[in-house]
C-alpha cells in the first residue's frame, strides 16, 4: 500500500495543473477584465451596439458626453462639440483615440469589484478628462480655419490643459464620414509626426551643450548661405555675426547645419533617441507615434537634419513634454488626459543643461519674438516653419513654455512660425496662465 | 400554492424595497456563507488526522551467521500491520521493509479479507518462502486454504502447484513458493504461524483485545469530526436566499418549477442526512460540497431553462439514493471484486446499444431514448470505467488483470470515439493514465501511453476537421475571424465573467444564459457572471476538497481496491472540472464537456454522485462513511 502512495502523488499533480489553471484564469481576467467586458455585445452596458451608461465632462465637471440607453449624447453647440471633437470622439467612431473608444471601459464603469454592474447598482463611469472644455474653445477659435494643432499641459502635473487638432468634425453628425475633410479622424497631437523644422534646432542645442565644450566663444558670421560637404545649406537672409545664443534666437541654418555637423549623426541620434523623440509615450493606453530620423547620410543632409528638415519626423507631444523638461530642469511629467492621473516622469537632461536652454529660449522671445507680443508672461519658445511641399506655405510651428505650463502648436501652411503661430500661443497661454477668461 | 405563492410575491413586491438592493444585499452573504461551508470542510478535513487502523502484528526477527555457523537472532520488532494489503520485501516502499539482502525486493503479500483471514503469496522471490506452523497450537495446525480442510488435502494441494515439500512432518518448514519469476499460491494463515525467507522471520500475531480497545481509543481521541449540522443549517440558509432571489427575478411562470425544485433538495439532502445519522455515520463533508454544487446547479439551470428545474431535481434524488446502494454495496470488499465482470458485459453492451441505436446531437452520438427517457450511456460508463480499474494489491501484481483493463478501456475509447464523443473519449483517457500509473507505478509506460495518444490525437484531428477548428480558434478567439464563429462561446464567456466582477450581476439577472449550452459547457462562466469570481472559485476549489479527500485516504487505505477507485473518481472529477473551465475560459481547446454536479444534466448528476461513492468508500476515519465498515472490530 505504501507503493500507492507515492503513485498518488500523479493525482496531486492533476489537481495542481487545475489550481494553477485557475490562478492564470484569474489574473488574466483582471488583466484583461476591462477588455472582454465592453463587447458591443454585452448586453449589461450596450444596446444596439452602443454604451448605455458612462459619462465624460472637463475638469471642471462640465458634461462633454453622456451615454443614455437611447444612444450617446454629444453636449452642447455644434462650434462647442468640434472644439473636444478630437477628445470626445465622435457618434461613428471614426477615430482611435477618440475617449469614446479609448476609455470605454472607463465610460462602462468597469471595475474589478463589480464587474460592469457598478457600485450600488449606479452603471457607467464619470471619466474627467484633464482639458478644460473653454480652453478648448479658445484655441479652436484662436486657430481660424487654419489645419493643425495646439496643446498646452502641466509639466509639473502632467495634465493637458487643452489639445485641439483640426480640421474636426461634429461627433454628433452621423452622416459626417461621408463628407469629413482629410486628417479629422487623427489626433495629430498624439498619433501623428509632422517634419519639425526649426523648432528642432532646441535638440541640437542640447547635444552641442553636451559634447561640445564651451560654446561661448563660437562666432560664425552668416552671409546667407554655408558650404557644407560641397553642398550649401541656406538661411532666408544673412544673419551677420551670431554667438551661438544669437544664432538660436535668429534661427541661423548655416550656424546650427555646421554645429549638427560637428555633433557628428551618432551623438545626434543618441540625443533625438534620450530626448524621447523616437519613442513612444502611454497616455492613458494611448500610444503616440513614434517620431524618425536619417542622420548617418553625408555632411549636407547631417547638416539639414540638424535644423528640422531633411528626413526629420517629430511628434508634437514628445516634443512639448522635451520642453516642458526645459522648463523644469531636465524632469517633466509624461502628459495624462485625465485629471489627476499621473503617466510618469521622464527624466531628459542634466539639470545644467536644463537651465541652459531655459535661458536660451527665454532669450529667443526677448531678442526675436518681441516680449511685448507675450504680456505678462515669462515665455520661452521657438518658431519653427517646416518646409514639407516644395511651393507650398510653411508649416508654422510654436513651442515652449510659460508658467507651469509647455505647449506647442502647429498651423499647417500658415506660414512663419513666430508670426503664424505664435499669436495662436499667446491667445491661449494667456487664458491658462493669466486666467484671462 | 401556485395561487397563493403568486399573492405572496405581490405583497413582496408592493413593499417596494427594490429587487436592485435586496438583490445587492443578498450577494455579500452569499459569499459569506459559500466561504464558511467550504472552510468548515477543509478544517475538518485538516483537522481530523485519519489515523491508521491496526489489523495485526507481524513479528520481524532478522538472523545472523555467527562463527560456528549457528544463526542467532540479532533484532526483533513488531511491526503493525495497518492495512488489508502488505508487500513485505526488502524495498523502501515495502509495508513492511526488511533490510535483508536476501529478500527480494517485492518478497510476498499478506492480506486480509473482509472476514479477518490472512493469506499469504510469495511474488516469484529469489530465495523462496517457507512457513513453520504455529508450535504447540493445534487447534491451528490445521491448514486452511481455498476451501480445503485439513493438512493433507493441503499437501496435496501445494504438491498440485509443483511446490516442493518438506515431507508432510508438521513442525518442519514447508515451502510455499514456486520459484524465481513465479507467482506463489496463497496460503492461508493462523496467528502464530512462521513466515521464513532469507534471513528473516515473520510471525504472524493477534492483536490483543486490550490494544484493539486502546487503538479504538486512540482513533476516538485522533478522529474528531466537526459537525456538519452548522454546514448544513449554512447550505440550507443558502439555498433559500437562492430560491428568493430567483422567485424575484424571474417570471411569474416560474414560481412552481422553483418551489418544487429548492423544495425538493431541501427534502432530499436532510432525508439524507436523516439517514447517514441512523446509520451512525458523521462524516458529511463530501455531501456537503456535492449539495453545495447542486445548489448552483439548480440556480444556473432556473436562471437558464427553468423548464429543467424539476427534472434536474429528480436527477439529484436519484444520485443520492444510487450513492447510497453504492456505498453500502461497495463496503463489501469481495462482492466489490466479484461483480466487475459483470459490469463489464453491461457495459460494453451499453456503450453497442447506444452505437446501434443512437442518433447524432450536436455532433455527437452519445444519447440514448428508452421509453421516453433519455440519457447518455457513455456517462453511466465512467462509474463502471472507474470500478473495473480498481483492483486489490493481490491483483495488481499479476499481468493478467492489466490486460483486461486495457482491453476494456481501448473498448471504451473506440465506442466514444465511433460516438463523436472526443470530450469523454479523453476523460477516460486520462483517467485510464491515472489508474493505470496508480496500477503498475511506471512511468515509462506512461509516457509511451501519452505518447501514442497523441499520435491518435493527430490522425482525429484529420478525420474530424471541427476538432481541428477547435484547435485553430484556441487562444485566438478575439480575433475577427472567430470571435463570432469558432470563439462565440469562449468570447462570450469571456465577456460574461468579465461583467460579473467578484459578486456577480444576481443570480437570474445575466444575459450568458440567452446563449447556447450555457448551463452545460460554459457553466463556469454563467456563475461567475450571475454569482460572481468568488463563488465559482469556491465550486472549483470544492473540488479539489473533494481531489484531496481522496487523495489523504491512500495514507491509511484498507484495500488498493478502494484507494485506486477514490482515485480514479477522483481524476474523472478533477479532469471533467479542468476541460469545463478551461474551455470555455480559451486556457484549454473547447471540448463542451460537463461541470460535475453543476451542469444541467440528469445522467451527469447522477453519475457525479455515482463516483462520489468511490471516495466515500476510501474514507476510512472512525464512523466516517456509509461505505466503509466498522473498525478492526473481528
Amino acid at each position: 500500500m505504501k507503493k500507492l502512495e507515492g503513485r498518488a502523488t500523479i493525482c496531486l499533480l492533476l489537481v495542481l495543473a487545475m489550481l494553477a489553471g485557475l490562478v492564470f484564469f484569474v489574473v488574466r481576467l483582471e488583466l484583461h477584465g476591462d477588455e472582454w467586458a465592453v463587447k458591443s455585445y454585452n448586453s449589461h452596458i450596450f444596446s444596439n451596439g452602443q454604451l448605455i451608461c458612462g459619462k465624460l465632462t472637463d475638469r471642471d465637471g462640465r458634461t462633454l458626453l453622456q451615454f443614455t440607453p437611447n444612444g450617446p449624447a454629444y453636449l452642447g453647440t455644434e462650434y462647442e462639440r468640434r472644439a473636444v471633437a478630437t477628445l470626445t470622439g465622435d457618434v461613428n467612431y471614426g477615430s482611435p483615440t477618440g475617449a469614446n473608444v479609448v476609455f470605454r471601459s472607463r465610460l462602462a464603469g468597469y471595475n474589478r469589484i463589480t464587474g460592469t454592474e457598478g457600485f450600488f447598482g449606479r452603471k457607467g463611469g464619470t471619466v474627467v478628462l484633464s482639458i478644460d472644455s473653454d480652453f478648448n474653445q479658445t484655441a479652436y477659435s484662436a486657430m481660424g480655419n487654419r489645419n493643425g494643432l495646439v496643446c498646452v499641459y502641466n509639466y509639473k502635473t502632467g495634465e493637458i490643459m487643452t489639445l485641439v487638432s483640426t480640421p474636426t468634425v461634429d461627433p454628433s453628425n452621423k452622416d459626417a464620414m461621408q463628407t469629413a475633410p482629410e486628417g479629422a479622424y487623427i489626433n495629430k497631437v498624439t498619433s501623428a509626426t509632422f517634419t519639425p523644422g526649426s523648432i528642432f534646432k532646441v535638440v541640437t542645442a542640447a547635444a552641442a551643450i553636451e559634447n561640445l565644450g564651451d560654446l561661448s566663444g563660437r562666432t560664425f558670421t552668416c552671409t546667407g548661405s554655408v558650404n557644407i560637404g560641397g553642398n550649401n545649406v541656406t538661411c532666408p537672409k544673412a544673419h551677420g555675426e551670431v554667438d551661438f545664443a544669437g544664432a538660436l534666437a535668429s534661427s541661423c541654418n548655416c550656424y546650427f547645419g555646421q554645429l549638427a555637423v560637428d555633433i557628428g549623426a551618432e551623438k545626434m541620434q543618441e540625443y533625438a533617441d534620450r530626448l524621447g523623440l523616437t519613442g513612444s509615450y502611454d497616455i492613458n493606453g494611448i500610444e503616440t507615434a513614434k517620431g524618425s530620423f536619417n542622420f548617418a547620410t553625408d555632411d549636407v543632409a547631417l547638416a539639414w537634419s540638424g535644423i528640422g528638415q531633411g528626413e526629420d519626423m517629430v511628434n508634437p507631444i514628445s516634443m512639448m513634454v522635451f520642453m516642458g523638461a526645459i522648463a523644469n530642469d531636465g524632469k517633466a511629467q509624461i502628459p495624462t488626459l485625465i485629471k489627476g492621473e499621473e503617466c510618469g516622469t521622464v527624466d531628459l537632461l542634466d539639470e545644467a543643461t536644463a537651465q541652459r536652454l531655459k535661458a536660451l529660449m527665454i532669450n529667443n522671445v526677448e531678442q526675436n519674438y518681441g516680449a511685448e507680443n507675450f504680456p505678462n508672461l515669462t515665455i520661452g519658445a521657438k518658431s519653427g516653419s517646416a518646409e514639407t511641399v516644395q511651393g507650398a506655405a510653411t508649416n508654422a510651428w510654436f513651442s515652449g513654455f510659460a508658467g507651469d505650463y509647455a505647449f506647442i502648436v502647429m498651423l499647417e501652411n500658415a506660414g512663419a512660425g513666430a508670426t503664424a503661430a505664435g499669436p495662436v500661443a499667446n491667445t491661449v497661454l494667456q487664458q491658462i496662465v493669466n486666467g484671462g477668461k | 400554492m401556485g395561487e397563493f405563492l403568486q399573492k405572496v410575491k405581490e405583497i413582496f413586491l408592493s413593499l417596494d424595497i427594490g429587487t436592485d438592493v435586496i438583490s445587492m444585499t443578498l450577494r455579500p452573504i452569499f459569499v459569506v456563507l459559500g466561504l464558511y461551508i467550504l472552510v468548515r470542510c477543509i478544517v475538518s478535513l485538516v483537522r481530523s488526522k485519519n489515523p491508521p487502523e491496526v489489523w495485526a502484528y507481524l513479528k520481524v526477527t532478522t538472523y545472523t551467521q555467527d562463527e560456528s555457523g549457528n544463526m542467532v537472532p540479532v533484532k526483533e520488532i513488531s511491526e503493525p500491520l495497518t492495512h488489508w494489503e502488505n508487500v513485505i520485501g526488502r524495498g523502501r516502499t515495502c509495508d513492511v521493509s526488511v533490510n535483508d539482502s536476501a529478500l527480494s525486493r517485492n518478497q510476498g503479500l499478506l492480506i486480509r479479507d473482509e472476514e479477518g483471514t490472512w493469506t499469504y503469496r510469495d511474488l516469484g522471490s529469489m530465495n523462496g518462502t517457507w512457513l513453520t506452523e504455529a508450535p504447540g497450537k493445534e487447534s491451528y495446525k490445521t491448514f486452511r486454504t481455498q476451501g480445503n480442510g485439513d493438512r493433507n488435502a493441503y499437501l496435496d494441494y501445494l504438491k498440485e502447484m509443483e511446490v516442493r515439500d518438506s515431507g508432510g512432518r508438521e513442525d518442519e518448514p514447508v515451502l510455499i513458493s514456486k520459484g524465481k519469476g513465479v507467482e506463489g499460491p496463497a496460503v492461508e494463515l493462523e496467528y502464530g504461524d512462521t513466515l521464513r525467507s532469507g534471513h528473516t522471520e515473520f510471525t504472524l500475531l493477534p492483536i490483543s483485545l486490550e490494544e484493539k480497545k486502546n487503538n479504538l481509543e486512540m482513533r476516538l481521541d485522533d478522529t474528531r469530526l466537526m459537525s456538519q449540522g452548522p454546514s448544513m443549517a449554512a447550505l440550507t440558509l443558502f439555498q433559500i436566499l437562492t430560491f428568493l432571489q430567483l422567485w424575484m427575478v424571474k417570471g411569474d411562470e416560474y414560481s412552481m418549477p422553483l418551489m418544487t425544485a429548492f423544495g425538493g433538495l431541501f427534502i432530499i439532502e436532510w432525508i439524507y442526512v436523516l439517514a447517514v445519522r441512523i446509520s451512525k455515520r458523521r462524516g458529511l463533508e463530501m455531501e456537503v460540497m456535492a449539495f453545495f454544487l447542486c445548489t448552483l446547479s439548480l440556480a444556473v439551470i432556473a436562471s437558464k431553462d427553468p423548464g429543467d428545474l424539476v427534472k434536474q431535481t429528480i436527477a439529484i434524488g436519484i444520485g443520492v439514493v444510487a450513492m447510497f446502494i453504492l456505498c453500502l454495496f461497495l463496503s463489501d470488499l469481495d462482492r466489490s471484486k466479484q461483480i466487475r465482470i459483470f459490469l463489464i458485459v453491461v457495459a460494453a453492451g451499453l456503450l453497442v446499444v447506444n452505437l446501434v441505436f443512437s442518433t447524432y446531437t450536436n455532433g455527437a452520438k452519445n444519447w440514448l431514448s428508452i421509453g421516453g427517457i433519455s440519457f447518455q450511456p457513455s456517462e453511466l460508463v465512467k462509474v463502471v470505467f472507474v470500478w473495473v480499474g480498481a483492483g486489490t494489491l493481490d491483483e495488481l501484481f499479476r499481468k493478467k488483470n492489466l490486460y483486461l483493463y486495457l482491453a476494456f478501456s481501448l473498448f471504451c475509447l473506440a465506442a466514444l470515439a465511433l460516438m463523436g464523443d472526443f470530450g469523454t473519449a479523453l476523460i477516460f483517457f486520462v483517467t485510464y493514465l491515472v489508474i493505470s500509473f496508480l496500477r503498475s507505478g511506471e512511468i515509462s509506460q506512461l509516457l509511451l501511453l501519452v505518447g501514442a495518444a497523441g499520435a491518435g490525437g493527430f490522425i482525429i484531428l484529420k478525420f474530424r476537421p471541427y476538432i481541428a477548428t477547435r484547435f485553430a480558434t484556441w487562444t485566438h478567439v478575439w480575433e475577427p475571424d472567430f470571435i463570432n464563429n469558432g470563439g462565440y462561446q469562449q468570447t462570450r464567456t469571456l465577456t460574461a465573467s468579465a461583467s460579473g466582477g467578484l459578486l456577480g450581476t444576481g443570480a437570474g439577472s445575466g444575459w450568458l444564459s440567452r446563449e447556447f449550452a450555457a448551463d452545460t459547457d460554459t457553466v463556469f462562466g454563467m456563475l461567475i457572471e450571475e454569482w460572481g469570481l468568488i463563488i465559482a472559485c469556491f465550486a472549483v476549489l470544492s473540488i479539489v476538497t473533494l481531489a484531496f479527500f481522496a487523495v489523504r485516504s491512500i495514507t491509511s487505505g484498507r484495500s488498493a481496491f478502494y484507494t485506486i477507485a477514490a482515485c480514479g473518481a477522483m481524476s474523472m472529477f478533477v479532469f471533467q472540472t479542468m476541460l469545463n473551465i478551461f474551455g470555455c475560459t480559451d486556457i484549454l481547446p473547447f471540448t463542451g464537456v460537463t461541470f460535475p454536479f453543476i451542469s444541467n444534466g440528469g445522467t451527469s448528476m447522477i453519475v457525479s454522485w455515482a463516483l462520489l461513492a468511490f471516495l466515500k468508500s476510501a474514507d476510512t476515519r472512525l464512523h466516517a462513511s456509509l461505505a466503509v465498515r466498522g473498525g478492526s472490530g473481528k
